[in-house]
């Protein structure tokens, strides 16, 4: 019965189930996806494979980047080096998928820990932090991106590094707007008078008034996050080119305008995983709504 | 190789007689003469006046000024091109001969080089070329309003004098006077003169106020319409007066060249597809198999050209950085070497359209040493290399390590094209423990950082001068050094010795000697990896755009415009454009045409030695 309400208040209509479910099924092949999509000898189950074809697999029987050949199980074409475009389109959406939930995961925990120390610390830290994400806010992203990217080479840490550090502004501003208004709150107030120690009001009285934030939040941060990545990677300031990424299949695109099976199944990926995120974070955004989650509790 | 036809006096006044005019009397008796009556004539007497040719510019030039920031740009190339110079070198015979000189001698000391004027050169505006705009290149070179630091050493460190000879009666006489003696004074002296009437005395905002200036010229073509950002016409001098130059015959052909600023270079095939410009040079293999899958070649309307070329070949190669405490063992080099699956890429990628460089210097004729042949892919080699180096352990990745610092390296390198040859390199050298990373950069930033020394392995190809040059790439004063072009950072007092004897020493054959030692040390140090060499130029045209029987030269590497020393052999057909056109807005199909032209084919060339 608790199960069938859940449903109910978390995936109202059926376009908001089967989003869930058919992002379920993708994390799972591209979790997995060596059971199907690998070369032999990396195969979970040995030749057993859908795609003989692992990511950094080159075939070059036929001139790169050739158009989709089922005889050969390039069911999507091969890249400019004879890469196996299906493999990567996979490989890259895994990638893509655990870099942007790590990164979100990362900005989230900053923005909480700003806007915690924004709401309880004495009020000029509240203004210095104000005025400095006023202005952190107002760098521009890519530039500085390119000028790193000029500066130090190959370093994936710092490109993540650099996406985290600009992605947590605008969410610490609504966090700490929802913290001021739980700071006043009866209960914060009521704990306040207890004497508890302003970690513990933080972290345990304060933290659940942002559940709902976070979680509404969260699907179209990802989504977001992923349409980024991809940019910035086809921009050429993302992911060493060796790895399996939709932004350097969309770059490849671009170089080989006669090569349309390159760009084709990454627009339609990217519609996909947009409008997937868009269903859910649309879900779960009416299902934290005050009103449809008391009557969830 | 070059050879210099020494006339005697006859024949000498039988070249002046051809332009109606007195033999001259030599300005000094110990004097030399030379001159080339007739150099073979590249033009086709089918050849027709007229025409619009409408081609693409990959980059929109920040200025026209020809020195000073911002000068070296792709487009300098079409402004140098249509300005003479004293003499020219035959691209097939490689003899030189007069230009804007008409005959030329060597003094003893083999410091300066003595020029005749031609008497009817003329610049663009109708103004007389005479000696003064020789001497006043120096002027004008060494100003420091030019902010041009390089051409204001080379014109007083090299070049130490420009003088006008007075002669009592005949052609004007210069003579330029070089600091040291070099094997090649011709070459270190042929120079283009500067129009004095022009420039007169430089001030000191040059830069600016010369930026969009058209310069009188000496050559075929010049500047006639500027829409900035986007276009460029050039216009054929109605009445030029190198016209009646028997080289120039049936050259330069069409009346007018309009250049359209493409941004994006994966676009103009389809520009041209669309028929906005008219042909478009297609090297890579690629390229050519996609212009013949294309419906526009399929139906006629578009042809393919092929002319194979025998030309010095840049040293395109892998660049190992010896300062490296990886590559300072060269056992680790000469195993990368035996690791790079050049063949592979060549045969499978490539569809053996390139061939595989041997070594440096290739295609210099008798200064290519013909012993030095690349290291092939061998990984038994490359295995047994890396064992002796100490390199023994493998981590679960297959990867070499040696006290616990893996066998992993970047490349560094510019142009999206490269990254498939490179993957294919990176797979295959993993399997003899090598991690190839790949470093892509921006040509800029990639050429700065390399000329910085910052790479591990980079992947360079350098431009071919008329001789080989050692001293740039490898003498070790240049080593260790930012911002030099020793950029494989080799140091050897033997190699710097050789390179010493080669650039002093007194004939060709000691020269020769000297440039195959130096080959031999680089192969045997295993710092460069060759990789390809380009055997050919390759074009996708209209069909009114025709060529003579051999439609290039043995130096033709593209569509060459403008160049006096081989280009403007073309003309456009213009009876057939109408034709053309009709039949492509009626979808009516046309003859297929791809032309492949072997006269200077290098591997025909190696079948007939074979054979």
């Amino acid at each position: 019965m608790k199960t069938r309400r859940f449903w109910t208040i978390f995936c109202p209509q059926t376009c908001h189930r089967a989003s869930v479910v058919i992002t379920l099924l993708l994390v799972i092949l591209c979790a997995g996806a060596e059971a199907w999509i690998a070369a032999p000898e990396k195969a979970w189950f040995g030749t057993h494979t859908l795609i003989p074809w692992g990511p950094h697999e080159i075939d070059l029987q036929t001139l790169p980047p050739a158009p989709p050949d089922p005889t050969r199980q390039h069911w999507l074409g091969t890249d400019a080096a004879g890469r196996d475009v299906l493999a990567r389109l996979v490989y890259g959406l895994r990638l893509s998928f655990a870099l942007s939930l790590g990164i979100c995961l990362a900005s989230f925990m900053i923005a909480t820990l700003i806007a915690m120390l924004s709401a309880l610390a004495p009020p000029w830290v509240d203004l210095c932090t104000q005025r400095f994400i006023e202005l952190w806010s107002h760098l521009p992203f890519l530039y500085i991106l390119m000028g790193l990217s000029s500066l130090v080479r190959g370093g994936v840490g710092l490109f993540l590094g650099a996406v985290v550090a600009f992605s947590w502004t605008q969410l610490c501003l609504l966090l700490r707007a929802q913290l001021l208004v739980a700071r006043g709150s009866e209960a914060t107030l009521a704990a306040k008078l207890f004497g508890f120690s302003t970690g513990r009001i933080a972290f345990v009285h304060l933290l659940p008034y942002l559940y709902p934030l976070f979680f509404s939040l969260m699907p179209f941060s990802l989504g977001a996050t992923l349409s980024s990545l991809t940019a910035l990677d086809m921009l050429g300031f993302g992911l060493p080119i060796e790895w399996p990424s939709w932004g350097q299949l969309l770059q490849e695109g671009l170089s080989h305008p006669r090569a349309p099976w390159l760009t084709w199944p990454v627009l339609f990926g990217m519609i996909a995983i947009l409008t997937l995120t868009s269903l859910i974070g649309e879900a779960s955004r009416k299902a934290w709504h005050p009103r449809q989650a008391s009557e969830f509790r | 190789m070059r050879v210099r036809l020494e006339i005697s006096a006859c024949i000498f006044g039988s070249f002046w007689g051809a332009f109606g005019l007195a033999s001259p009397k030599p300005a000094s008796p110990k004097l030399h003469w030379q001159s080339l009556a007739s150099p073979p004539s590249l033009g086709s007497p089918k050849a027709q006046r007229g025409g619009t040719l409408r081609l693409y510019l990959p980059q929109f030039p920040l200025t026209l000024r020809q020195v000073g920031p911002d000068a070296h740009q792709s487009f300098r190339k079409v402004l140098d091109d249509n300005d003479l110079s004293l003499l020219n070198l035959h691209p097939n015979t490689g003899q030189w001969f007069g230009e804007l000189a008409t005959e030329w001698a060597i003094e003893s000391s083999g410091k300066a080089v003595h020029y005749r004027l031609h008497p009817k050169a003329r610049w663009s505006d109708g103004t007389p070329v005479t000696a003064k705009d020789y001497t006043y290149i120096l002027e004008f070179m060494r100003s420091p309003f030019l902010q041009a630091p390089w051409y204001n050493e080379y014109y007083t460190k090299t070049i130490v004098a420009i003088e006008e000879v007075k002669v009592s009666e005949g052609p004007e006489e210069i003579v330029v006077r070089l600091a040291d003696t070099t094997p090649e004074p011709l070459y270190a002296t042929n120079l283009r003169p500067i129009p004095r009437h022009f420039y007169g005395e430089l001030k000191a905002d040059f830069v600016s106020s010369f930026n969009w200036k058209i310069p009188p010229n000496t050559g075929p073509y010049q500047i006639s319409a500027i829409d900035k950002g986007r276009s460029l016409t050039l216009r054929r001098h109605p009445h030029w007066w190198a016209d009646e130059l028997t080289y120039m015959q049936h050259r330069f052909n069409v009346d007018e060249v309009v250049y359209t600023y493409i941004r994006d270079p994966n676009l103009a095939f389809e520009y041209l597809k669309a028929g906005a410009i008219d042909a478009l040079s297609i090297n890579s293999p690629e390229q050519w198999r996609a212009a013949e899958d294309d419906p526009m070649y399929q139906k006629g309307y578009l042809h393919r050209l092929q002319l194979d070329n025998d030309m010095p070949r840049g040293d395109y190669a892998l660049v190992l950085n010896s300062a490296l405490p990886i590559f300072q063992d060269p056992k680790v080099r000469e195993a990368f070497a035996y690791a790079m699956a050049v063949d592979k890429v060549i045969h499978e990628l490539l569809q053996d359209a390139y061939l595989r460089l041997e070594g440096i210097s290739q295609g210099y004729g008798a200064y290519t040493n013909p012993l030095i042949k690349a290291r092939p892919f061998d990984l038994q080699k490359a295995n047994a290399l890396l064992d002796s180096a100490g390199w023994q352990q493998r981590d679960t990745d297959g990867i070499r390590l040696k006290a616990s610092q893996r066998l992993s390296v970047p490349i560094t390198y510019s142009g999206s094209h490269q990254t498939p040859r490179l993957l294919v390199l990176a797979s295959e050298a993993k399997k003899a423990g090598i991690a190839l990373t790949l470093q892509p950069m921006e040509p800029a930033a990639a050429f700065k950082s390399i000329l910085d020394k910052q790479h591990s392995i980079a992947l360079m190809a350098w431009g071919t001068p008329y001789r080989p040059e050692y001293r740039s790439r490898f003498h070790s004063s240049l080593a260790f050094k930012a911002q030099s072009s020793n950029i494989s950072n080799t140091a050897n007092l033997r190699l710097d010795q050789l390179i010493e004897e080669y650039e002093h020493a007194g004939n060709d054959s000691v020269r020769i000697a000297k440039a195959h030692a130096i080959q031999q040390f680089v192969h045997d140090d295993g710092s460069y990896i060759p990789l390809f060499a380009v055997p050919y130029y390759r074009l996708a045209h209209a069909p009114w755009l025709q060529f003579p029987e051999v439609p290039g030269t043995k130096s033709t590497d593209d569509l060459s415009v403008f160049d006096h020393s081989s280009g403007g052999l073309f003309w456009m057909d213009t009876s057939i454009v109408a034709d053309v056109r009709s039949a492509q807005k009626r979808g009516l199909p046309l003859p297929i045409r791809t032309r492949v032209d072997h006269t200077f084919s290098v591997l025909s060339k190696a079948a007939g030695k074979a054979g």
